[in-house]
């Protein structure tokens, strides 16, 4: 566990297959000075190294939506691309190809957002981690999450009443391994930079 | 019910009236796509109908493999009677790429059903359960770029959407269907069926999901197809210039054929953003002049240079307004104008006829044509029906037309801008335009690929090939025999694969690849995909029974409709075929094609003297029931 990351004792989170980590007990001078609303027990965590993310380049998109179909059937047992983690839009009339997945934020105002607790961050990986069990489907994630004007990013589960994230498939995103474009790509945790 | 969903909606426009039908019935023997068109067909659509009469049916069909990872997985299998056929409008089917079908299965449905036609115009609106017809008066007279960016800003981004733009609006016979800048099904002219309906256009939203049986055997069989057909970045042939390009795909699909090509055109101006596949290529690359090798033996009489449109924003720019017109632009391209300028160039067209100044070489005169044609002005309203009906109207310009047979302009019959096809393989195709009810060449290309475009094979190879696909080394010996059986072959398989949805231009069917020992492909490709998908372990003959099946039941409506042997013969791929020499000095032997037009007949068992399918093939094929409705018509050959 890196140096500035807390975990509370007591908390739910040992019971947890992730250890999650949702909150730290420094608030970080840059928090404040970006502005953004900070977590009930004043701040968040940051990693010292960078988060696992994928990394998307739209010039490559071909459109093919494959992605979408292969993060639904992993996720859902069917090809459901309306559930998807990752969502494509074509846009042939403005001439390109657009992904939209969860950039797994080095500051995760869905984290920050969630009053369940239900989202928090592999402090090994830097994901960002929805737990379903703890999810009420309340949807202050995805109001909060700066990328998901369109819904792309945080997605809600009509059956199951919960919100979807990308929780990059336990580290083999099968999105990233069935592009065929290279359009997408994954950033393993570690790796500076954008 | 794994890979369909079961449901069919019928929407019936002068009723205003909505309903959904089971699948089940009509996939058990025809599989999906094109086999459902073509059994509606039959069970519906009168014979000898007018194609804009509201008892025509437009159907819209999806299949089993819709919507999943492989090739074909967004396109649309559609069947009506269609204008464009010539000299009579006949039922033909017309496919389409892009995402909307994809769309349709993700919201429910394995295909619609549409007939009659609506009081005023509408659109068809489908959002998985809720289905609707709406008032279109504010999308009737857009494009079709414009209608599909009315609904996507009315509905999100996400909505798909097929539209008729005013080519079929007003009922040209040269109307498409567009989905995005340019999926489209063109040949045909299917647009003008959807205006004589009043139905401007079809939004879809599906939010559902699709079961697979086994998706782990999918998947493999998907990586198995991958290893075997090379990886492609889009249309490769660019003319050099200032643009950006961006290769595109259909849903589904790893092997992009298109591209994306987005040309600036400065501070003032919007860039030119369209879609380019295999024909606006040769637009881009030849500057919409007419190849002088094709065409300098045919006629000698001709200078030697004809206009082409040197500015390449020019004559992309035309291009893109013929999509957004709804105009077949194949028909365009390689019908309008390589007969313009050679009847220009020969004086028998002026520019009094054509209604302008004869301006060829630029994008400006193109464009304006196609707007007297989307709105059937002037000479407009002759070429909106097509340029083989055009010269009929106008009586001249019949000696410079490239088109072959059914209304429908040749294509690679080794003449031409595929003139590089050498005997003996457009005797293939020969054989595939004779017995089809169109232009076989968007989906039939692979029948001359064994020999022709496998050069990665030794001569060893591709006859071990031939041996094991088609029964016989001899398909392709340099002369008549032996090449029913091979397009037998693949007139079926196009059929199997025109129903599960897969696509040609993706690789199927695998009849060799370079990445394999022997050479051999994967023709059992759509079988494991199909049982992957639909747990259904049907065998290599009997999936390849049902394509023998379908196309027999095309057989059957084109003999309700008139056909016979002597349209198969008369339609002119005989005579055009003797009268142009392909590169070689070759020209089509009329008795030794008839002989291997007997053969064709023998092999299907169908009866020599007449074309007609034989009772006992019929039988077997479990059409039973639609050879006692030939023989109350007196169309089952006597027995």
């Amino acid at each position: 566990m890196p140096a500035n990351v807390v975990v509370p004792s007591g908390s739910a989170l040992r019971e947890s297959t992730y250890p999650l980590v949702v909150r730290a007990e420094e608030t970080l001078k840059t928090r404040e000075r970006d502005g953004m609303r900070t977590g009930r027990d004043g701040g968040l965590m940051v990693l010292s190294s960078g988060t696992a993310k994928i990394v998307v380049d739209d010039g490559a998109c071909v459109g093919c939506k494959i992605c979408e179909l292969i993060c639904s059937l992993h996720h859902e047992g069917a090809f459901h691309p309306f559930l998807s983690r990752i969502q494509v839009v074509r846009d042939p009339f403005a001439g390109h190809n657009v992904p939209t997945v969860c950039a797994q934020c080095q500051h995760p105002a869905c984290v920050d957002a969630c009053p369940e607790d239900a989202i928090g961050v592999n402090p090994l990986t830097g994901v960002v981690v929805i737990r379903e069990e703890a999810c009420t489907g309340c949807g202050c994630c995805a109001d909060a999450c700066p990328f998901n004007t369109e819904k792309h990013v945080l997605r809600y589960h009509p059956q199951k009443k919960v919100y979807l994230k990308c929780d990059l498939c336990d580290g083999d995103p099968q999105c990233v391994a069935w592009c065929p474009s290279g359009a997408l790509t994954l950033r393993p945790a570690g790796k500076e930079g954008a | 019910m794994f890979g369909y969903t079961g449901r069919l909606l019928r929407v019936d426009l002068s009723r205003d009236r909505i309903t959904q039908e089971d699948t089940a019935p009509y996939a058990d023997r025809f599989l999906g796509g094109r086999g459902l068109c073509a059994k509606i067909a039959w069970d519906e659509i009168p014979p000898h109908i007018d194609p804009f009469h509201p008892d025509n049916r437009l159907l819209a069909m999806t299949g089993p493999l819709t919507g999943m990872p492989v090739a074909g997985a967004g396109r649309t299998q559609f069947g009506s009677v269609a204008p464009q056929v010539y000299p009579e409008p006949r039922y033909t089917r017309s496919s389409m790429g892009g995402n909307w079908a994809a769309a349709l299965k993700y919201a429910g449905y394995d295909g619609v059903i549409i007939q009659g036609q609506a009081e005023r115009p509408v659109y068809l609106w489908i959002c998985d359960a809720d289905v609707d017809l709406k008032a279109a008066d504010g999308l009737w007279g857009l494009d079709t770029f414009q209608t599909q960016q009315a609904l996507m800003k009315a509905y999100g981004s996400d909505v798909s959407v097929i539209a008729i733009g005013p080519a079929g609006e007003n009922l040209s016979r040269i109307a498409i269907i567009n989905n995005e800048t340019e999926n489209a099904a063109g040949q045909g002219g299917f647009g003008g069926v959807m205006g004589s309906k009043r139905l401007k256009a079809v939004a879809v939203k599906g939010t559902g999901s699709v079961q697979v049986a086994d998706p782990k055997r999918l998947l493999q069989t998907v990586q198995r197809i991958k290893q075997l057909l090379p990886p492609r970045t889009g249309n490769p042939e660019l003319v050099p210039g200032t643009y950006r390009r961006t290769a595109t795909a259909c849903l589904g699909c790893p092997r992009p054929c298109a591209a994306i090509i987005t040309i600036p055109r400065g501070q003032k101006q919007e860039p030119l953003i369209g879609k380019t596949t295999c024909v606006e290529g040769r637009w881009l690359l030849e500057g919409w002049n007419i190849p002088h090798r094709d065409y300098k033996n045919q006629y000698p009489e001709l200078p030697r240079d004809t206009p082409r449109i040197k500015d390449l924003a020019s004559r992309f720019g035309a291009k893109i307004w013929g999509d957004k017109y709804g105009i077949n632009m194949w028909e365009v391209t390689l019908g309008l104008v390589p007969w313009l300028t050679l009847c220009t160039a020969a004086g028998v067209l002026s520019a009094e006829d054509v209604g302008m100044p004869l301006r060829l070489d630029r994008g400006e005169f193109w464009r304006e044509l196609l707007r007297k044609i989307a709105y059937r002005e002037g000479i407009g309203d002759v070429l909106a029906e097509g340029v083989r009906r055009a010269a009929d109207a106008l009586g001249k310009g019949h000696r410079y037309l490239s088109h072959m047979a059914h209304g429908y302009v040749e294509h690679w019959v080794g003449r031409g801008i595929q003139s590089p096809l050498p005997f003996p393989y457009w005797i293939l195709s020969a054989l595939c335009w004779a017995t089809d009810s169109r232009d076989p060449f968007s989906d039939h290309h692979r029948t001359y690929e064994l020999g022709y475009e496998t050069k990665y094979l030794t001569h060893a190879q591709e006859r071990s090939i031939s041996r094991r696909l088609y029964g016989s080394e001899k398909t392709l010996d340099p002369d008549y025999t032996h090449k029913a059986q091979r397009v037998i072959w693949h007139q079926n398989r196009c059929c199997v694969d025109e129903c599960l949805i897969l696509c040609e231009f993706g690789g199927f069917p695998i009849v060799s690849s370079e990445a394999t020992a022997d050479g051999f492909g994967f023709p059992e490709v759509e079988r494991e995909l199909y049982a992957a998908v639909t747990g259904l372990e049907v065998t290599q003959r009997e999936l390849d029974a049902m394509g023998a099946r379908v196309f027999n039941l095309e057989r059957a409506i084109m003999l309700r409709e008139g056909r016979s042997k002597a349209y198969d013969v008369g339609c002119g791929v005989i005579e055009y075929l003797t009268n142009r020499p392909d590169t070689a000095g070759i020209t089509l032997n009329t008795d030794q094609f008839l002989e291997a037009l007997n053969d064709y007949y023998e092999l299907r068992g169908w009866d020599v003297p007449t074309g007609r399918p034989k009772r006992e093939t019929l039988r077997q094929l479990g059409l039973n029931d639609v050879a006692d409705a030939l023989e109350e018509k007196g169309l089952l050959p006597e027995s």
